[in-house]
């Protein structure tokens, strides 16, 4: 133990110094930085959610999926978008393309998710 | 001294272990980040590296990630707990013993804080042959809070413990 030190801290009147600001600000820098990098990182299949319905399509190949009666999911180029909704909102192709990993597409009125997945299941669905 | 020395590292242990295992029994605070603690016992390693020093404070973390492990019946715990535990606490001694005219309390037990939560997802990336980078921010996120409560906490506790319980 070293007397001086424990001294000074005790004596101490505010529980912050002038360097506890920049490991601070160093921890949310680093927090920050590295939530744009999960967000930016390219997704390499597209998961399609409806009912009992469980697919995944990569997203490295061209594909087409019509789920029944309600709407068509295309993949291309990296890309996956709805087309040919049969609702009155269409908000599911207003939502506009998706690539990134976790972005995803819904369509409420009839229970479809379509969800954007990374190279690990695992970490893409970390705080879920 | 050295009876006096090992009753005060046996007290810390005691302290720290009594913390992990009432933390234990608490809900997720922080229901953000999945497994995110408090770290309450790094309270008690923390105060240990103030008033009695840094060998006595790895003695202090060693025992409590060692009696945790039994007492909380995971001995693979250790796996997470002591990588974890040293790397913190050696970067809380370089703040500590280098830069205590500029950091506080607080700022230390940011650090420790950062540094535990990192080398934890380090570790676990290790063990399950996985990237789990995504849990990074997640975790930087709940460190933060973590090492705030805990650090104004310890400041407290340095500032107000009687100085009998570590002085001689």
């Amino acid at each position: 133990m070293n007397a001086r030190k424990v001294d000074a801290l005790r004596a101490q009147k505010c529980p912050f110094r002038i360097a506890d600001a920049a490991v601070l600000i160093a921890i949310v820098l680093l927090t920050v930085v590295l939530l744009g990098t999960l967000e930016g990182e390219a997704g390499n299949g597209v998961e399609i959610v409806h009912g009992n319905e469980h697919i995944v399509l990569p997203l490295d190949q061209n594909a087409q999926y019509s789920v029944d009666g309600c709407l068509t999911v295309i993949v291309r180029d990296g890309k996956a978008w709805v087309q040919d909704a049969r609702c009155k909102n269409r908000i599911c192709e207003k939502t506009g393309k998706i690539g990134r990993v976790g972005e995803s597409i819904v369509c409420a009125q009839n229970g479809v998710a379509i969800t954007v997945t990374g190279k690990s299941s695992l970490a893409g669905t970390v705080g879920k | 001294m050295q009876t006096k020395r090992i009753t005060r590292i046996a007290l810390f242990t005691a302290v720290a272990l009594l913390l992990h295992l009432v933390e234990s029994m608490l809900p997720p605070l922080m229901p953000f980040a999945p497994g995110a603690k408090l770290g309450l016992s790094n309270l008690a390693t923390l105060t240990a590296l103030v008033l009695l020093g840094p060998i006595d404070a790895f003695a202090v973390l060693l025992l409590r990630c060692l009696l945790g492990a039994v007492f909380g019946g995971n001995p693979a715990a250790l796996l997470y707990s002591v990588p974890a535990g040293v790397l913190s606490l050696a970067a809380q001694i370089l703040l500590y013993t280098f830069a205590l005219r500029f950091v506080s309390l607080t700022g230390i037990s940011l650090l420790g804080a950062a540094v535990h939560n990192v080398t934890q997802v380090v570790v676990a990336s290790l063990t399950v042959h996985t990237n789990l980078a995504a849990m990074l921010p997640l975790m930087l996120a709940a460190s933060l809070a973590a090492g705030l409560f805990v650090g104004l906490t310890a400041w407290l506790t340095v500032k107000y413990l009687p100085k009998r319980v570590y002085a001689t």
